[in-house]
């Protein structure tokens, strides 16, 4: 069985360059791809990047809780995905028209082109933000980090339409406002409070995503 | 009595209540006791204070009161939804209090600021997605908590920072800016109103009234916890110029919607974004008198919230005429209150507030005014759609045929045993007089509409004795918050 030494080991052969590089991907997929699972395995790797680059910063033992809390995300987003995902074929192969009113068009209001050219126009803001302004004194690589994670975090929510993608953007947001606040604070009742946040987001998205719709004809409210 | 005992039965209170939802006279049972026993023990609950984890724990008098009223509000408005046949809200009445509680009685703003929005995040599971799969108001109203969190948390570090070198002031300018984006972000206050109409189109009256009216003061809340522990945050910031300018532009955009709105979620947010603006304002004079007068305006709308939700609850839930009609008049009772035309407090409050403008700028004065009008048209407009949709009266129910006797012989024995058990009960009666034998079957077979109208009689009786007994709600407020740390 591995150890915790054993797990030093492996995050020790991630270096600066090669953290950065995986996050940068990370949110490209959740912001371009489309695709569910693939959006899940991003959101997986970038929880154990995280831990990595944060267990600089705390020790190693606390960082690996942000992994199995990541896990933990990962399994309710994946168990909720699977039980809306057939639903969503059936109702595609349902003529009726109720089924097509309820069926969602896409996971995004926009097309591909646009996503990329809003990341990228997202990436330049951050690396022009990163030059001319750091929150108090934080240490570069967090700053850009934890700000490259929030805002792709941002435009994922902006830019979707689908539940589960909104909450693995909120989540991309919540890791990189945690490497920004413990990088300024480095409290461990923040870190562990923002763990439980990440279970309680995806917990009310996991609802959120699977609550039946209560399509009644009439705008809610009305009498 | 100790604060855990008191989160303890606050935990039990929603746990009995959101597994009595099933069986509607036993949730409207349990709503009507854990509303009793919660109210008992919020007022028996100790001030003394509580050590956990190096946090202090300690109800405030103003706490207390906020409590009590919080929860009797949320007491009601759960009596009122265990009427009705969708009852899944129920526990959510109460399951939120469990953490705002600890927001309540915590004196760490970062604690606070958890616990608070934990208790809104909880709500979003009681609000109803009105499409399948698609991002709607809740799904967008969590990522405004988690968002608004983040920002509050930036703007405390900034506070934390200041004291150590005391000469940068601009850190105390960025932590403003945080802050007032974290809670007008978390309040609406405008410009940040966009959120409030998708949100409410997904939620129940009920679960509205409980955020807005009895879960977002808790912000502000916090925030005077935050100037009382670094009161150069109020000496040396624009923080209450900001609060002014965030409060008469609630004023102003909440009028304007309110005066185009039809749906009553978004009615009931608007209306209520136009009190908070007079909360905001009265906050910002700083002064005594003018936290007091906030203290009482948060209450009016809490509990003009709460009762315009139960009224629409209760007359969505009891298709009968008269229950109707109260409802109806008690829904026009708490919107008068809440734009503050029914005689007494709330009038004093709003128009000491409306005197200073006339007397200051008469443009601010007059727009205010416009946008009250705004509101009380936008109300009107609603309960004229109410009345064109009033239920005609129910003929009573014919008596149902005899059903023919059993043909298995257990069957008969049941049916002999229920014919001795109906004739003895029938001789029984016979023995009353016919006129408390039909009273019995009249609430036997009314019992919702029986309770509804008390229910609703007795908010009604209330909003008036309130009304009219200013001296009284003005002396408890003015005592109570003569007590916080930043008025001290």
């Amino acid at each position: 069985m591995p150890s915790l030494n054993d797990l030093a080991r492996a995050f020790a052969l991630f270096g600066a360059y090669e953290l950065e590089l995986g996050l940068l991907l990370a949110v490209g997929i959740v912001v371009l791809v489309s695709d569910w699972r693939v959006s899940l395995v991003a959101l997986a790797a970038q929880y154990v990047l995280v831990a990595i680059l944060l267990s600089t910063l705390i020790p190693l033992q606390i960082a690996a809780v942000r992994m199995i809390a990541g896990g933990l995300v990962a399994l309710m987003f994946y168990i909720t995905a699977r039980r809306v995902q057939p639903a969503r074929r059936r109702q595609r192969e349902m003529p009726s028209p109720e089924a097509r009113v309820l069926t969602p068009r896409a996971i995004f209001w926009t097309n591909f082109p646009f996503r990329l050219i809003g990341l990228a126009l997202v990436a330049v803001g951050v690396i022009t933000a990163s030059d001319q302004f750091v929150l108090l004194n934080a240490p570069l690589l967090f700053w850009v980090t934890g700000l490259w994670l929030a805002m792709g975090g941002l435009l994922t929510i902006a830019l979707t339409r689908d539940a589960l993608k909104l909450g693995m953007g909120l989540l991309f947001f919540t890791s990189g406002f945690g490497i920004i606040y413990l990088s300024i604070d480095n409290s461990l009742v923040i870190y562990a409070l923002l763990v439980i946040a990440d279970l309680v987001i995806a917990l009310a998205i996991a609802h959120i995503a699977s609550a039946p719709a209560h399509f009644q004809g009439r705008r809610r409210g009305e009498m | 009595m100790t604060l855990s005992l008191l989160l303890l039965i606050l935990v039990a209170a929603a746990v009995t209540l959101h597994v009595a939802r099933y069986w509607r006279p036993l949730a409207f049972v349990t709503s009507v006791t854990a509303t009793a026993v919660l109210l008992w023990a919020t007022q028996t609950a100790a001030g003394a204070t509580n050590d956990l984890f190096g946090m202090t724990f300690e109800l405030q008098p103003l706490a207390r009161d906020y409590l009590t009223v919080a929860l009797a509000l949320s007491g009601i408005l759960a009596i009122a939804t265990s009427f009705g046949e969708a009852r899944r809200t129920l526990g959510f009445l109460f399951w939120s209090w469990i953490v705002w509680l600890v927001a309540l009685t915590v004196n760490d703003f970062v604690i606070g600021v958890f616990a608070w929005v934990s208790g809104l995040a909880v709500i979003v599971i009681a609000m109803e997605p009105r499409h399948t799969q698609r991002t709607g108001g809740a799904a967008y109203f969590l990522a405004l908590l988690v968002i608004s969190a983040g920002l509050l948390l930036i703007g405390h570090r900034f506070v934390q920072l200041f004291p150590l070198t005391p000469d940068r002031f601009e850190l105390l300018d960025s932590a403003v800016l945080f802050l007032s984006w974290g809670l007008g972000l978390l309040l609406a206050i405008a410009p940040f109103v966009l959120w409030l109409g998708p949100m409410t189109d997904e939620t129940p009256p009920p679960i509205i009234a409980a955020l807005l009216g009895l879960g977002q003061p808790l912000g502000l809340w916090l925030l005077y916890l935050l100037i009382g522990q670094s009161p150069r945050l109020l000496e040396q910031s624009d923080l209450n110029a900001i609060m002014v300018i965030g409060g008469l532009g609630s004023i102003w955009i909440g009028g304007a919607l309110c005066l185009f709105e039809r749906r009553i979620g978004r009615l009931m947010s608007y209306a209520g974004l136009v009190a908070l603006g007079f909360v905001l304002i009265d906050l910002a004079r700083g002064t005594l008198e003018g936290t007091a007068f906030a203290v009482i305006e948060i209450f009016a709308r809490a509990l003009s919230l709460s009762v315009m939700a139960a009224s629409i609850v209760i007359a969505r839930a009891i298709p009968n005429r008269w229950v109707s009609y109260l409802a109806l008049g008690v829904f026009i009772l708490g919107g008068l209150n809440l734009v503050g035309l029914t005689p007494g407090v709330s009038l004093v409050t709003r128009w000491n507030l409306l005197l200073e403008f006339e007397a200051t700028d008469r443009r601010v004065f007059f727009l205010i005014l416009l946008a009250l009008l705004g509101v009380m048209i936008g109300l009107a407009r609603y309960v004229l759609t109410w009345l064109e949709t009033l239920p005609e009266s129910v003929p009573a129910q014919e008596n149902l045929a005899p059903a023919p006797p059993p043909e298995s012989i257990s069957e008969r024995l049941r049916f002999r045993l229920r014919g001795m058990w109906l004739d003895w009960g029938a001789r029984l009666r016979q023995r009353i007089p016919a006129t408390a034998q039909y009273a019995a079957r009249q609430v036997t077979a009314h019992w919702r509409a029986l309770f509804a109208g008390i229910l609703l009689c007795a908010l009604g009786a209330f909003i008036l004795w309130y009304s009219v007994s200013p001296n009284l709600w003005l002396q408890r407020a003015l005592a109570t918050a003569a007590q916080l740390a930043f008025i001290r």
